[in-house]
């Protein structure tokens, strides 16, 4: 469970017939994106890849204006903790190809991951939410005040340290 | 004293809008900042009803946590029920029987026309219309009966399990429905003649709270929100989940993206809704509605599963991380409601405080989805 990133892609020498849509993304991001670490896996039916930090802002931008993909909706971005560090997925789909993406990326509780509010629209209040959970900071976003918690609420309630059974608010 | 009229100068004023407001479809709140009637800026405040339900689910088993999707959407309860099953049933690699995925289809349409009509009740008292809310309440009391005797609950029925169902439904299941669809056929077409092209109401809605399909698809709107810009997305029709590839129903869209023809939508939609349950009715297969895990506890292999599903509101997503206990590691909804609330500001700029009830209500909202 620790190295989430050896077990996806385990994932997919079981399951061979998805190959395909994992080549297809490989070589359309490996030409573009030379030099960078990608690693490819499924997440359940998504053909996903995990990118470091830095290129994701690239990455993304480079799948939705891509012919290919044309991923014009963040359908989803979801925070895990793995206690070490915070995994995002983001989940984009492209209504006209009907086709989905996972990008997936590791990001440190002491480090700050870019933004994509400025890409999609919906990212805005997602990422408010995964601050309110999990409280990774998103550079470049305006406004990261608390979304679903109150303001003032100490901890971040998605993290698998905080006290879920022993919380008393009064 | 006579004021010198070139110094007098307006200011913009802040207006708190809710959590108690009864247009605010429960307990959401927006600050505006008006200038007379205008709405200049408007800030949305939600976490109002959050009840951390993605992180109890973490503390929950696997047939545990039906019941707190039961409550996410409160108003399309099989909808939400299902969607949640068919992620662990595709986490866990089984497949339910027929008949059991049959009774789920027809229980989850008949939940759509229930939502809707609820939503037709709705918008008619938002846009100042008593009338429309009595006579929809009518026939969404007729299907909430139908639900009663089949799970025992009007709402909050967790009557889907994981592989299968809680248990056979009533002998008399098949007339029951057949004897009901005439009668919803004609609450539809009560509600429709009611409201849809009512001049008051075309009045307050059509040309109000207008957003293009770019804008709609930025925003991540699905349903009939997205719909009504006239993007053909459905995730039955995309993706088809379940059964639905066996039947035929059309996809309504809309033209113009405002707040009547999410309305219109909505309504047509509960037409190709009842075509679905009278396809699924005459063609219900025989057998076993029993899940084949029996009532052993579930341990889903470690893995990562996201299904999608076309709820009454929109594309619902449930992504679910597993380590390989009894309990999910980690379990993230998509609800529709929120992204299509969060689209509320580019909606609201530079409208009238009047429309801007009539705006919210045709995003048509369930406060317990967006804040989980």
């Amino acid at each position: 469970m620790a190295d989430k990133s050896d077990c996806t892609s385990e994932d997919v020498s079981d399951a061979p017939e998805l190959d395909p849509q994992i080549s297809k993304l490989k070589t359309a991001l490996e030409t573009e994106f030379t030099g960078v670490d990608l690693l490819f896996s499924m997440t359940d039916q998504i053909p996903t890849v995990l990118v470091p930090t830095e290129s994701l802002h690239d990455l993304c931008i480079f799948l939705k204006t891509n012919e290919d993909y044309d991923s014009k909706m963040l359908s989803c971005m979801a925070g895990v903790d793995y206690v070490d560090y915070c995994q995002i997925l983001y989940v984009l789909y492209s209504i006209n190809k009907n086709c989905t993406v996972g990008v997936k990326c590791n990001i440190n509780y002491d480090s700050r991951v870019q933004t994509v509010s400025d890409i999609w629209k919906a990212g805005d209040w997602y990422e408010r939410e995964i601050h309110d959970l999990y409280g990774i900071e998103f550079e470049g976003h305006g406004d990261m005040s608390p979304l679903l918690l109150y303001d003032g609420f100490e901890g971040y309630p998605g993290k698998k340290d905080f006290p879920f059974y022993d919380y008393q608010e009064y | 004293m006579m004021q010198d009229n070139s110094e007098n100068q307006t200011i913009d004023m802040m207006l708190n809008m809710g959590p108690q407001h009864p247009s605010t479809h429960g307990v959401f709140r927006m600050e505006l900042r008006i200038d007379g009637e205008k709405i200049i800026d408007v800030k949305p405040h939600i976490g109002y009803l959050h009840r951390g339900s993605e992180k109890l689910s973490e503390g929950e088993q696997y047939h545990q946590v039906v019941t707190l999707f039961d409550r996410m959407d409160y108003l399309a309860n099989f909808n939400n029920e299902l969607v949640y099953c068919m992620a662990v049933e595709r986490l866990l690699d089984i497949v339910p029987s027929r008949r059991t995925e049959y009774i789920r289809v027809i229980l989850c349409e008949l939940n759509r026309i229930a939502s809707h009509l609820l939503y037709v009740g709705t918008i008619g008292l938002d846009a100042g219309a008593m009338t429309p809310a009595l006579f929809s309440f009518i026939g969404r009391d007729r299907i909430q009966t139908l639900f009663e005797s089949i799970s025992g609950a009007r709402m909050m029925h967790n009557y889907f399990k994981i592989g299968g169902l809680k248990e056979e439904v009533p002998t008399n299941f098949v007339s029951m429905v057949k004897d009901i669809m005439p009668e919803i056929r004609q609450d539809i077409d009560q509600a429709e003649k009611l409201l849809t092209f009512n001049e008051i109401f075309l009045s307050r809605t059509k040309d109000i709270g207008v957003i293009t399909a770019d804008q709609a698809i930025d925003y991540g709107l699905t349903g009939p929100c997205l719909r009504g810009s006239g993007v053909n997305y459905d995730v039955r029709k995309s993706e088809p989940y379940s059964v639905y590839s066996d039947f035929e129903f059309d996809v309504p869209v809309g033209l113009d993206g405002d707040c009547w023809d999410r309305h219109w939508v909505r309504i047509k939609e509960m037409d190709e809704s009842l075509k679905i349950v009278e396809q699924a009715i005459n063609n219900l297969p025989d057998g076993d509605v029993e899940s084949s895990l029996g009532r052993r506890l579930i341990r889903p292999s470690a893995g990562e599963v996201y299904v999608k599903a076309e709820n009454p509101r929109g594309e619902i997503g449930v992504y679910i991380v597993s380590d390989g206990t009894d309990k999910p590691y980690r379990l993230k909804v998509r609800p529709p409601s929120f992204c299509n609330l969060s689209a509320i500001e580019p909606l609201l700029q530079d409208s009238w405080i009047a429309d801007s009830v009539v705006i919210l209500g045709s995003l048509d909202i369930v406060l317990g989805e967006v804040d989980r």
